[in-house]
C-alpha cells in the first residue's frame, strides 16, 4: 500500500513521525479503545489537568467518562509487575476545557507511558525522548526540567502545614518570589527556609552555573543525595543532546501535585508558541495511590500545533 | 523586529508610572508627554516595544504570548488565573479587593448572600473559601449602587480610598486580598528571551525600591 503523506493534515504528520521515533526506540502501540467508568478519574482529580469532565450512560446505566486523560486509564489497564519494564506510546484525543476556552474541546496529544522497573538510565532515556520530540515540532525549542523531590524537600522546610504547602507549589509555579517573601515577613513560614527556597526559584546562568548553584542549595538543605541524583540524571541527558545543551534547561518553577508526582518532571515549549506543548515526569505517586508497586514515567505532546 | 522585546502596558495612570519606571530604571527612554494616543511605541535603542492596552486586557497579552512581559493589577491575575510568571510586586498602585456594605448591613446565613462584582471568579472563591453560599450579580460599570437599590446586599470590589464608598454610604466589612502592580512575563517567552527578561526584572526591582 503506498501512503501519500501530503494528505494528511500536519496534525496528524506530526503524531505519524512521533509515533515512528517512539516505536524506533522499543515503545508499542496502545490503543484507548474503550472508556472508562467516571469515578477512576473522579477519584484522581487533581492527577488531570482539566478538572472538567465530560460524561455520559452507557447501555448498562453506568456512568462513563469521555477521555479527559489517557495516562490513567494505561495505568489502569496494565499489569503491575515492578520487575518487567512496559514502554507503551499512544496518539489519542482527549476531551477538556482548556485555559484558553470556556467550553469543551478536543484535543489530540501522543505521548509515552513507561511502567515497571524503571531505572535511572530509563528516566534520562524518556527525558531525552522528550527532547527529541520536541526536535520534531522545530529545531528552536527548550525542555524545562526541575526535580519535585527537591522542590518538595525545601518546601516541607518552609512549612509544615499542608495548606500552605500547597500554596508554595503554586507561588513557585508562578515564580513570586515576593510573595513567599511576604509569607516569611509575616512569620507564616520559616524565614531561612524560604531564603533557599527563594534562591531555588530564581536559579540563572549556563547549565554548568545552575548546577553548581543547585548543589550548594541542596547542601544547606540537607538533600545533596537527591542533588546528585539529579545531575546524574541531567548530566546523561545533556551529554547525549551534545553541544546544542541550550536546549535544556533546569527550572524549579515546573511543579505537579505532590500526591501524583515525584522526581524529575519537564515540560517542552517551542519558540513562537505561547504555551507549553509537552508535559511529563515521574508519577510513582500515582502508582501508589492505585495500589501498585511499580514505577512510572511518560510525557505527551500536543499535536494540534495548527490551533497555535 | 524578532529581537524586541513586547510589553503589555495598561492604559491610564498605571501605565505611565510603569513608562517612568522603565525610565528611572534605564530600561528604555520613553516620554511620556509624547505618548498621545498611540496603541504602540518603540524604543528603537532598548530593543522593547510598548503595547498599551486595557488594564484588564495586559494580563491576556502577555498569557497568549503577545507580548512577552508586561505590568498588571493583581485583581486581574486573580480573576483570570493568568498562567504566567509572576516575576515582581512593583509596589505601587497599591488597593485592596474589598468586600462593602451599607452601613445597617446585617449578613442572613439562611439564604445566598447576592454579591454585585466586576469580578466573579474572585469573588465566588473568596466566599468559597469561608463557606458562604452567594448569589453572584455580574456587573460592568459602577457597582456602588447596587446595594443601595436593592440589587445585592454587598458588593466586592476595588476600595482604594475608601471615598467612593463613604460617598455612596457603604463601608468595607472585610478585605480580601491586597493588591499592586505586577510585573509578569510570558512562560515561553521568559525561556527563549531569558537573559533580557532578567535583566529588566533586576533593574526593575532595584528602580522600584527607590520609590
Amino acid at each position: 500500500m503506498e501512503i501519500n503523506i501530503d494528505i494528511l493534515s500536519k496534525s496528524e504528520q506530526l503524531a505519524l513521525a512521533l509515533r515512528t521515533l517512539y516505536a524506533k526506540n522499543g515503545y508499542s502501540y496502545y490503543r484507548m479503545s474503550r472508556f472508562e467508568e467516571l469515578e477512576l478519574y473522579t477519584g484522581n482529580r487533581d492527577f488531570l489537568v482539566s478538572p472538567d469532565i465530560l460524561t455520559f450512560t452507557d447501555k448498562n446505566g453506568r456512568l462513563m467518562a469521555l477521555k479527559p486523560d489517557v495516562t490513567l486509564s494505561i495505568v489502569k489497564s496494565r499489569k503491575d509487575d515492578p520487575d518487567v519494564l512496559d514502554k507503551l506510546c499512544y496518539s489519542e484525543s482527549v476531551f477538556r476545557v482548556p485555559k484558553e476556552a470556556d467550553s469543551f474541546r478536543e484535543i489530540s496529544q501522543t505521548g509515552v507511558e513507561c511502567i515497571g522497573n524503571v531505572t535511572d538510565d530509563d528516566i534520562a532515556d524518556v527525558t531525552l525522548l522528550a527532547s527529541r520530540s520536541l526536535d520534531i515540532v522545530s529545531g528552536d525549542n527548550v525542555l524545562v526540567i526541575s526535580d519535585l523531590d527537591i522542590l518538595n524537600r525545601l518546601i516541607t522546610a518552609t512549612s509544615e502545614n499542608s495548606e500552605v504547602q500547597k500554596m508554595l507549589i503554586r507561588l513557585a509555579g508562578q515564580k513570586n518570589v515576593d510573595a513567599i517573601k511576604k509569607l516569611a515577613q509575616s512569620g507564616e513560614i520559616n524565614q531561612e527556609a524560604s531564603e533557599t527556597l527563594e534562591s531555588l526559584l530564581m536559579l540563572t546562568g549556563s547549565n554548568t552555573e545552575v548546577l553548581e548553584k543547585l548543589g550548594g542549595i541542596c547542601e544547606k538543605a540537607g538533600c545533596s543525595d537527591l542533588y546528585e541524583s539529579f545531575a546524574d540524571t541531567f548530566g546523561k541527558v545533556s551529554k547525549k543532546i551534545g553541544e546544542n545543551t541550550s536546549k535544556l534547561r533546569i527550572d524549579f518553577s515546573v511543579t505537579g501535585d505532590l500526591k501524583y508526582y515525584n522526581g524529575i518532571v519537564f515540560c517542552g515549549f517551542v519558540k513562537g508558541v505561547h504555551t507549553r506543548l509537552l508535559s511529563g515526569g515521574r508519577y510513582d505517586g500515582l502508582m501508589a495511590k492505585l495500589g501498585k508497586k511499580s514505577k512510572a514515567i511518560g510525557f505527551a505532546v500536543r499535536t494540534d500545533i495548527g490551533r497555535f | 523586529m524578532e529581537d524586541y522585546l513586547s510589553v503589555a502596558l495598561p492604559k491610564g495612570r498605571l501605565g505611565e508610572k510603569v513608562l517612568a519606571l522603565f525610565r528611572k530604571a534605564g530600561i528604555a527612554d520613553i516620554d511620556i508627554a509624547n505618548v498621545g494616543r498611540k496603541l504602540c511605541i518603540e524604543d528603537e535603542a532598548a530593543k522593547l516595544r510598548f503595547i498599551l492596552v486595557k488594564p484588564y486586557d495586559s494580563a491576556v497579552f502577555v498569557e497568549r504570548g503577545a507580548a512577552d512581559i508586561g505590568v498588571c493589577g493583581y485583581d486581574v491575575l486573580v480573576e483570570q488565573h493568568s498562567d504566567v510568571y509572576e516575576l515582581l510586586d512593583l509596589g505601587f498602585g497599591k488597593c485592596a479587593m474589598c468586600v462593602a456594605a451599607p452601613k445597617d448591613f446585617k449578613d442572613e446565613p439562611a439564604r445566598p448572600l447576592r454579591v454585585a462584582t466586576k469580578y466573579a471568579c474572585a469573588a465566588e472563591e473568596f466566599f468559597a473559601s469561608k463557606g458562604r453560599d452567594i448569589d453572584i450579580i455580574k456587573l460592568n460599570g459602577s457597582i456602588e449602587p447596587a446595594p443601595i437599590l436593592g440589587l445585592s446586599d454587598v458588593i466586592f470590589d476595588i476600595v482604594e480610598t475608601g471615598s467612593t464608598l463613604k460617598e455612596n454610604h457603604l463601608e468595607v466589612v472585610e478585605k480580601a486580598f491586597d493588591i499592586s502592580a505586577r510585573f509578569i512575563a510570558n512562560k515561553s517567552s521568559y525561556n527563549f528571551k531569558n537573559a533580557e527578561i532578567m535583566r529588566i526584572t533586576k533593574l526593575l526591582a532595584e528602580a522600584a525600591t527607590e520609590i
